[in-house]
């Protein structure tokens, strides 16, 4: 019995011992020894004691900065860093802009492209360059360039010959000083025009007949606010020519304002859904067109689209077809299918970051599919008639002699007439 | 209460509580610390991520974290696991360096570069390096050339071959190019040239505009038959089984074969039957260079064919070749304090030595061979080494990911006449 005692009472100072050593690192700190240390033993599985994001992060950038061989500068090195932390998303729109890429960003969904010229399109001509639209109110348009018009001669020195490119940067040139164009009208007069070099707005919508039908061509070059406006005004002075058929181009047209998309719709069809889309919260929020803007095409309706179409242009196309509204001519669309929003940072960047997806009104998910080489496999609008275009040299959109897409909506529109 | 109490058993009871409190003491230290840290590798820069505290705060780390959290908040997936956005920062600063010799690796990839630091090769058997092309360079200097620096790809390009591995087998050799693999082209600087000038004369050509059309098809369907370099070198390199189908050049011919990729080690040391020791500077080599060399009164170095490279096994294989002294010294292009490279407890009976080299000595090779030619006056056959004398650290990261820094430059300086150009 004695003997038993006495083991008892050993086990227990040694157990004593044991529980001092165990508390000694907080009785050393003179602090009381609590329960936590021990339930981190007993309880759940600890996870491993690893740094934090930002610690890893605060190592590495550090490293770099203070180890590496030759000098890194810290703002470049912190750029790269933020590149790398939207990149390891995996998601090709949610990136990182610098303070210069976000001052360029913003002036681009301003909605307006400007810049110093006289105000037309151009497009390559054998003899010089042709012009295939007059911005309103530009100098050209002042000072009576008229469509069609031939320039073979900028500042009475001849252009033929010359790449498009070229004769486009003879014209263009310092705000305010002088150009002279010398052109040839369609009847083969020749007129010599002084226009004084101005700041441009480009139209985001332009159009025009096509030469020898009664097909109109209407471009949107982007979805900006602007562009509702313009679009009314283009269709309403194609009709007033009585077109017989409308090709709306969007091809290289990479999407911007869904409002102005939406709106647009709007004078297609009547309080239907456009796009349903679906948050990281788990909400959805729907875009439908309105009830009161309906335009009456009279016509049958073409739409041109190619791979660089995105976004809002994927959306106007796909609520179209979806719809049965307007044929769709040319290769397959980008596959954008998410939402970004934009966060401005301290520094002058910002971050443009995926927040939703979206879904077209036959609920399919358009969303572009690349395999491991980064190449096309899947996504997008696929068109109702596939057409790829010509990669001859001369072809330029809009350009009836050589657009091969151009030639085959107005194909389909004639096919659809008869 | 037992009046005779042996000492001897008092000592023992002392003993154990003693024991009892160091063990309990033991069992806290794992409390606190969690699970061992060493489940994640021994390295340094592992430890520091373990422990709190130890970078100081920088403007940069808050602006990191508010980034994080706001991709936290708003992306449209959930972000699981944020340790891949510091991975990707990594990445992306890396990247931002453009130095061939600084490189981001994923965990397999890391995995295999250390292994092979060690001698344990994956893949054919072979040490690829990215090389960028001098006449693409030169064109890019100039302005017409239509070329922006994303154009710049490098070219792959076989620095060394494990002897007796199964590139070596099948006839690669340091020097050659790959041109393919697995039916794809790799893409570099000079095929994104050769494309263009090929495009350019079919688009000037006088044939009729459906013929230039299909042609500039075709060239675009061949041009998407590409891969990049750093995925080619994946395929060459990574994994025991299967095989690469590999295209390379030398001296303008083409070669082709299929190759088994398996498991090779590459011994650090071997003695060739004419006595000559052919060295590569992976672990162990200073210890089996000791034992191969033994009480020999001279030796030959090969130093061909060695690119792969632990910078700790150059002084060490230098204490085995030669005395003590200062052989050159590690500098920055950031005007830091040369570190010298210093031998204590080197070779005391006199060795004389020669080196063969050539444009596959590279790196550690290189810096011991130069070493040894400016301090000692070492003899150096054959043509120039490749002239890459950095220094380069790794480093992981938490999730098996690691990163190459080069960190400096090797030079032999003296007094009198400052850095030697070798």
């Amino acid at each position: 019995m004695k003997k038993l005692l006495h083991l008892v009472l050993l086990v227990v100072a040694a157990a004593m011992c044991f529980s001092l050593g165990f508390a000694f690192r907080d009785l050393s700190k003179g602090r009381m020894p609590t329960a936590e240390p021990i339930s981190r033993l007993l309880g759940p599985k600890a996870k491993a004691p690893q740094a934090t994001a930002t610690q890893v992060f605060k190592h590495t950038f550090n490293k770099i900065l203070r180890d590496y061989y030759k000098p890194v500068d810290a703002a470049e090195l912190k750029y790269a860093a933020m590149q790398g932390v939207m990149g390891a998303l995996g998601d090709p729109h949610t990136v990182f802009m610098e303070p210069k890429g976000t001052k360029e960003f913003m002036k681009e969904t301003s909605g307006n492209i400007d810049f110093v010229g006289v105000g037309a399109r151009l497009l390559p001509d054998e003899l010089g360059a042709r012009v295939m639209t007059v911005f309103k109110s530009g100098p050209a348009s002042r000072s009576g360039v008229m469509p069609g018009d031939l320039v073979v001669g900028v500042n009475g020195k001849a252009v033929a010959g010359l790449e498009i490119d070229k004769i486009v940067s003879q014209i263009r040139g310092p705000e305010g000083t002088e150009v002279t164009l010398n052109l040839v009208r369609a009847g083969g007069a020749k007129v010599e025009l002084k226009m004084r070099r101005a700041k441009v707005i480009a139209p985001t919508v332009d159009g025009f007949v096509v030469d020898g039908t009664d097909i109109g061509y209407l471009m949107i070059a982007q979805f900006s606010e602007n562009s509702v406006a313009q679009f009314d005004t283009v269709v309403q002075d194609l009709e007033a020519k009585k077109i017989g058929g409308l090709v709306i181009d969007l091809r290289n047209n990479p999407g911007g304002r869904l409002e102005t998309a939406v709106e647009l719709l709007s004078r297609f069809v009547a309080d239907k859904l456009v796009v349903k889309m679906k948050f990281r919260d788990g909400k959805e929020q729907v875009e439908r067109t309105y009830g009161d803007q309906l335009h009456a095409f009279g016509y049958p309706v073409v739409l041109l689209l190619n791979e660089d179409s995105a976004s809002a242009a994927e959306i106007f196309g796909g609520v179209l077809k979806d719809y049965g509204l307007a044929t769709l001519v040319g290769d397959h669309t980008y596959g954008k299918a998410s939402v970004q929003n934009v966060w401005f940072l301290s520094d002058g960047s910002s971050a443009k970051v995926t927040i939703a997806h979206y879904f077209l009104p036959n609920g399919k998910d358009i969303a572009r599919r690349v395999d491991e080489e980064g190449q096309y496999l899947s996504g997008g609008i696929k068109p109702d008639v596939e057409v790829a275009l010509s990669l001859a040299p001369g072809t330029v959109f809009g350009d009836i002699r050589f657009d091969n897409q151009l030639q085959k909506a107005i194909e389909v529109i004639k096919n659809k007439r008869q | 209460m037992n009046k005779k109490k042996s000492p001897w058993k008092s000592l023992a009871m002392a003993l154990a509580f003693t024991a009892a409190a160091v063990g309990g003491a033991l069992l806290r230290d794992q409390a606190d610390v969690g699970l061992p840290i060493s489940n994640l590798g021994t390295d340094q820069s592992l430890t520091i991520f373990a422990s709190k505290d130890l970078e100081p705060d920088i403007p940069e780390g808050d602006y990191f974290y508010y980034l994080a959290e706001l991709l936290k908040d708003k992306f449209v997936e959930p972000v699981k696991d944020d340790q891949k956005l510091a991975v990707g920062a990594a990445r992306g600063m890396i990247a931002s360096l453009g130095d061939p010799n600084a490189s981001f690796m994923n965990p397999e990839q890391y995995k295999a570069y250390l292994l092979g630091l060690t001698g344990d090769y994956e893949g054919i058997g072979v040490e690829l390096k990215f090389e960028y092309s001098k006449t693409a360079m030169a064109q890019l200097e100039k302005e017409d050339a239509g070329l922006d620096p994303a154009d710049l790809v490098p070219k792959l390009v076989v620095s060394a071959v494990v002897p007796g591995g199964p590139a070596e087998t099948a006839g690669i050799r340091p020097g050659d190019q790959i041109e393919a693999i697995n039916g794809r082209y790799v893409l570099s600087t000079d095929s994104v040239l050769k494309f263009r000038a090929e495009a350019k004369a079919i688009r000037t050509s006088k044939a009729d505009r459906a013929t230039i059309d299909l042609k500039l098809r075709d060239l675009q369907e061949r041009a998407k038959n590409g891969t990049t370099p750093m995925r080619a070198k994946d395929l060459a390199v990574l994994g025991t089984t299967g095989e690469a189908r590999i295209r390379w050049v030398r001296a303008g011919q083409s070669h082709e074969a299929s190759i088994p990729k398996r498991r090779t080690t590459w011994q650090p040391v071997s003695k060739m039957p004419d006595g000559t020791i052919r060295l590569t500077l992976i672990k162990g080599a200073a210890k089996q260079l000791a034992t191969a060399i033994g009480n020999a009164k001279s030796v030959k170095l090969d130093l061909r064919n060695s690119t792969q490279g632990d910078s700790t096994e150059v002084a060490k294989c230098l204490a085995v070749l030669a005395p003590d002294g200062s052989y050159g010294e590690f500098v920055t292009q950031k005007g830091n304090k040369p570190v010298p490279l210093t031998i204590k407890g080197g070779r005391k009976p006199p060795l004389a030595i020669q080196i063969v080299a050539d444009g596959s000595t590279r790196g550690a090779a290189e810096i011991l061979a130069l070493a040894l030619k400016n301090k000692l006056k070492v003899p150096i056959q054959g043509p120039p080494m490749a002239g890459e004398r950095v220094l380069v650290e790794a480093s992981p990261l938490p999730d098996g990911s690691g990163y190459l820094l080069p960190t400096s430059t090797y030079q032999f300086a003296t007094k009198a006449s400052g850095a030697q150009k070798s």
